[in-house]
């Protein structure tokens, strides 16, 4: 399957008027899409202004909107007042074994929901998706007490065993696109002696890049900011992940709140990497699935 | 079926067993295949599930064991009136953000689908805020929701707008709330991209050459084609609005005069601050029967609206 | 009563069942055990350091590990709290304490999970508004201190008495106090000079301080340009001992208790309380001197005080650190406005510091508490800002009412903890804030309400939870 690129818009059919519309239309569609990038962006902005800004500056009113005197201390502060790069390599660890775990299970699970034929298929999918359904704090005790007769407790596996064994959300989305890949080509192969796991390695997962990417990047968010688990589950401090450590800038007695935003800031990063690098596969998903037939 | 036919010859006895064994393999496949989740939910998702059902029949206050006490915990909820504020909210909330969310989401990924150029920052500008998630955000949006020096009413201020009160105002609270659920809009917008990425684009140049207008490709071609998304997006954003936390936890606490109690929230102060495990399970329960009536009507509906190419039908 | 305790092998059966035994070893974690030194009971092999502490009880050599769980406060206490596990291990090095920090707003959660689970930490903060003193006593969560403060000889008269009186219930102490807050009126002193206005009293007996002297200088720190109020003369809060504190210097209560102290009714619906409801609503919407408080209880009234924005605010001794950096303004702090009270009175109250009662060296435990409630850890909290000390030597003492800086009335924060009115005490007194009064307040605070049916509807509510026990 050769990777083409786009199509490239076809002047010779289109007039001058055409063109002009075009490029009306696209300006048009810049004006919506900055004015929403600038309301979306806004709270963002207002942390990041946040972070830089001395703690005496934060809270002036009416505000000042952009900090001055720059203050880039206050990263350097919040990286110094907890383990950051420890928590950051916890973070990690938990994160990149959930990927593996995660993107292995989920579309052969899918698979199985998706392209083939067996008894109980429905009921069982039906089953999964009712899991997503019951609130996790009832569950929370009956499962901690579980894993702590496994021996798990204050370890980073309560949080990353179980992502190798599927999950509604994620299995949903991509049988949802796996249902939408064309059965001919399932069908061309078996006829050519493929066993279904030739078909979900040779055929599905090729065609479905731009999927996988966003269950990386779904992923990689989720656990990456993952919470409840990781507060119950994780004891010594030395365990602790990203979520966790932003959740003590917040104090009984008062809150730093320019050291929290440069915090949260500096967690973001990797994720907001991840997606600027990921997206790019995206399009060249387009052009799989565009010249697949 | 082949022991109702009278014998048959040696040929088609192989053939009949060959099928059988044909269909025994695929089924069997089958399981293999979806064997990753069947075993995690077997070890990890069933008891504690089954633990909180059988809790709904107690009261448990988490600190000495559990008594039975029937279904007296189901005969409370029928009576408590905070049960029905808390639905009521939570309704609202659900019924309100979850089209918002739709509609909005896949606007934008229709904006994102086109050859402009900045894609990949537009892109990664919408999708920000679902990264920059959790409690730090919920605080911000609570500083920034603030009434007298909140920046919302800054804004307003400068174009003459006596802005309400937010988050303290019972009527205002639960729109702010709604409100602030449109900021994370960026997720499902990238799922709806890269469902419409997976629509071929000679389908689109064909409509173009027979003279198909923009709306006519958008309904005739984009909307069938992104439906297995859109019914993914439908039933998951009914899931996760019905079980909101988060944000009337850190934001509001439920109030003001209960205006943002939600199901969830409810349900967590049963259990773990009024030391009523059996209650919260019976709760939780509740919204489990809500959740799975709401999403069974989907999928039933699912049948009329629902197109996967792969099946080249419609359900 | 239709429910039947469940037999413990029912139980066991149903949940081996359904749960793997998950539900199981809750129930195990919740059997009723008593440590007490005197009788100490036969246990697997942590018990050897025990035994040796009740023999010789003079100097044995502590051994073993305890887990030690405590919120944040805020950084500096979290380093401070390192220092005393340091400490403590280089005193005994036979043992090691594991420090677990939880983050402040997730801290019930966790250890209710623990204690759910039957792994609580040996050590942690007690805090009495998530689990009230009589459900601590009633379920055994607490170990009982009296043995052991009777065997050490161990001297509670550093405490405030009441901070001590916190943590007992029917003659046995849960906890050793950690602090003892109150509140107080904070004021802009540069905005009372501006308008020139006198200053409040210092002293908690004056007399002259009341709610309609009070009221007149809010009204005149109150600016308003057209519909907008530019400058308001207070800020009311929404936590129960800030309002409960007009109640109380109104001479009304907010419960009625029993003989044995535990709240049995609303008490608010008699006229003081009502009168003081009223105050605070007329504060709002009939002399417009106060806006709606929030629902960000704290930081609101924070934000506002430190930007210039309102003249008085009260709060906890605690929250001088947010203001020592102010440079904009000078400010002080001042006794609360007294009305119809023959005497003032605060909210107030405190945290303490636990043992559980399921810990398997009670002995290293209570040294451990020891070094941590004494008066060198207390002073540790005082250096980061993090409390109002239980140490009546320490409320009292130049670290924590450091005469050079502000507010210059610092005592203040000592001589209110003369006043404080403790909070209810009952189980479901958790559940009836939260479910009745802070909703139905809502309306008080929303003007949907008066002051007489908010105190109606909150009886109403409450009275039949109190009663079911």
């Amino acid at each position: 399957m050769a990777v083409e690129t786009r199509p490239l818009p076809q002047p010779v059919r289109r007039g001058l008027g055409l063109r002009r519309g075009k490029q009306a239309q696209h300006a048009l569609v810049h004006l919506i899409l900055i004015s929403v990038v600038v309301v979306l962006l806004f709270p963002t902005f207002w942390a990041l202004s946040t972070s830089l800004k001395p703690l005496g500056d934060i809270f002036l009113y009416p505000p000042k909107w952009l900090p001055n005197p720059i203050r880039w201390q206050n990263y350097a502060d919040a990286v110094n007042t907890f383990p950051f790069w420890r928590y950051f390599m916890n973070t990690f660890i938990i994160t990149g074994l959930s990927i593996v775990g995660k993107v292995i299970s989920v579309t052969l699970v899918a698979f199985a929901f998706a392209r083939l034929q067996w008894w109980g298929r429905n009921t069982l999918f039906f089953i999964m998706l009712t899991t997503l359904m019951l609130p996790p704090h009832v569950t929370l005790i009956p499962q901690f007490i579980l894993f702590k007769q496994l021996g798990w407790i204050n370890t980073f596996l309560p949080l990353v065993v179980p992502e190798f064994f599927g999950g509604p959300f994620l299995t949903f989305l991509c049988r949802q696109f796996f249902m939408s890949i064309p059965r001919d080509l399932d069908d061309a192969a078996r006829i050519d002696g493929c066993s279904s796991l030739d078909v979900y390695w040779r055929i599905i997962l090729p065609m479905s890049a731009p999927i996988i990417i966003a269950v990386v990047i779904f992923v990689f968010n989720g656990q990456w900011n993952e919470f409840l688990h990781a507060l119950i589950y994780l004891q010594s401090p030395d365990k602790f992940t990203l979520a966790v450590g932003l959740r003590f800038f917040i104090g009984e007695a008062g809150t730093s709140w320019h050291l929290l935003m440069a915090a949260a800031l500096l967690t973001m990063l990797p994720v907001l990497v991840i997606f600027f690098l990921g997206q790019k596969y995206f399009i060249q998903g387009i052009v799989f699935t565009g010249v697949k037939q | 079926m082949s022991s109702a036919t009278p014998p048959l010859a040696a040929p088609a006895l192989d053939r009949a067993a060959a099928h059988r064994r044909a269909v025994l393999w695929r089924n069997l496949e089958g399981w293999l295949f979806a064997s990753p989740w069947i075993i995690g939910f077997l070890l990890f998702t069933l008891g504690p599930m089954l633990a909180a059902l059988v809790l709904a029949f107690t009261e448990w206050d988490l600190l000495s064991p559990p008594q039975w006490v029937g279904l007296r915990n189901i005969q409370e909820l029928l009576r408590d009136d905070l049960v029905i504020q808390s639905l009521k909210v939570t309704t609202v909330y659900a019924l309100v953000s979850v089209p918002l969310q739709l509609i909005v989401g896949l606007g934008l990924a229709m904006l994102l689908n086109t050859e402009i150029r900045g894609l990949r920052l537009y892109r990664t500008a919408i999708y920000l805020p679902s990264i920059l998630s959790g409690v730090a955000v919920a605080l911000l949006w609570r500083w920034m929701f603030q009434p007298e020096f909140g920046l919302f009413n800054l804004l307003l201020s400068y174009l003459n707008i006596d802005g309400p009160r937010w988050l303290g105002d019972p009527r205002w609270a639960l729109p702010s709330l709604i409100l602030m659920s449109l900021w994370e809009v960026g997720q499902g917008t990238i799922i709806y991209l890269a469902g419409l990425q997976g629509i071929p684009t000679d389908l689109y140049e064909a409509a173009e050459v027979d003279g198909a207008t923009g709306w006519a490709r958008f309904r005739y071609i984009t909307v069938p084609l992104i439906t297995p998304v859109l019914f993914f997006q439908l039933v998951t954003r009914i899931i996760v609005a019905l079980q909101i936390f988060t944000q009337p936890a850190v934001m509001t606490d439920g109030g003001p005069n209960n205006a943002t109690l939600t199901i969830l929230l409810y349900l967590y102060r049963n259990a773990f601050q009024f030391f009523r495990m059996g209650y919260a399970s019976v709760l939780a329960w509740a919204l489990f029967l809500y959740i799975l009536v709401l999403t069974l009507i989907v999928f039933r509906s699912s049948a009329a609206w629902v197109y996967y190419e792969g099946e080249g039908k419609r359900g | 009563m239709s429910e039947k305790r469940l037999s413990r092998r029912e139980f066991l059966r149903a949940s081996a069942l359904v749960a793997g035994g998950a539900v199981l070893a809750a129930c195990q974690s919740a059997a009723p055990t008593t440590t007490q030194p005197a009788a100490p009971t036969a246990q697997a092999p942590a018990a050897k350091s025990q035994t040796q502490a009740t023999q010789a009880p003079a100097k044995a050599a502590l051994s073993g590990k305890i887990v030690f769980m405590c919120d944040t406060i805020n950084e500096g206490h979290q380093k401070a709290r390192d220092g005393w596990v340091q400490r403590f291990q280089t005193a005994n090095p036979g043992v090691t304490v594991e420090h677990q920090p939880v983050p402040n707003t997730d801290y019930p959660t966790k250890l209710q999970t623990l204690f759910a689970a039957g792994t609580p930490p040996d050590v942690f903060r007690y805090l009495q508004e998530n689990v009230p003193i009589v459900t601590a006593a009633a379920k055994n969560l607490n170990l009982k201190l009296d043995s052991y403060v009777t065997r050490d000889q161990y001297d509670l008269s550093g405490f405030r008495p009441d901070a001590v009186n916190l943590y007992r219930w029917e003659g046995a102490l849960y906890a050793l106090p950690r602090d003892y807050g109150n509140q107080n009126i904070y004021y802009n002193i540069d905005m009372f000079q501006k308008e020139g206005l006198k200053t409040p009293p210092t002293d908690w007996e004056d007399k002259t301080w009341t709610f309609q002297a009070f009221l007149e200088a809010a009204q005149k720190l109150t600016k308003k340009s057209g519909n907008r109020t530019e400058q308001y003369g207070f800020v009311l809060n929404r936590g129960a001992r800030p309002w409960s504190s007009w109640v109380y210097n109104n001479g009304g209560a907010l419960v009625n208790k029993d003989d044995k102290g535990m709240a049995k009714s609303i008490a608010l619906t008699e006229p003081a309380a009502v009168e003081a409801l009223q105050f605070m609503q007329d504060l709002i919407y009939k002399h417009g001197v106060a806006p709606t408080p929030d629902v960000e209880k704290e930081s609101n009234t924070a934000q506002l005080f430190s930007t210039g924005r309102v003249g008085m605010i009260m709060t906890n001794p605690s929250d001088v650190n947010l203001y020592r950096s102010v440079t904009a303004f000078k400010w002080d702090v001042a006794p609360l406005p007294l009305g119809k009270a023959t005497r003032r009175g605060t909210g107030g109250g405190g945290t303490g510091w636990a043992i559980a009662a399921s810990t398997k060296l009670p002995d290293v435990a209570w040294e451990f508490l020891k070094s941590i409630a004494s008066t060198q850890a207390e002073l540790d909290e005082v250096a980061v800002g993090a409390t109002t000390p239980s140490r009546t030597a320490i409320a009292t003492g130049k670290e924590f009412l450091d005469p050079n800086k502000p507010p210059a009335n610092s005592k203040s924060f000592a001589q209110a903890q003369e006043y404080v009115v403790r909070d209810p005490v009952h189980a479901r007194w958790p559940e009836v804030l939260q479910r009745v009064v802070t909703p139905t307040m809502d309306q008080l605070w929303g003007n949907t309400k008066n002051g007489a049916d908010v105190a109606k509807a909150i009886k109403d509510g409450a009275d039949p939870i109190f009663a079911q026990g």
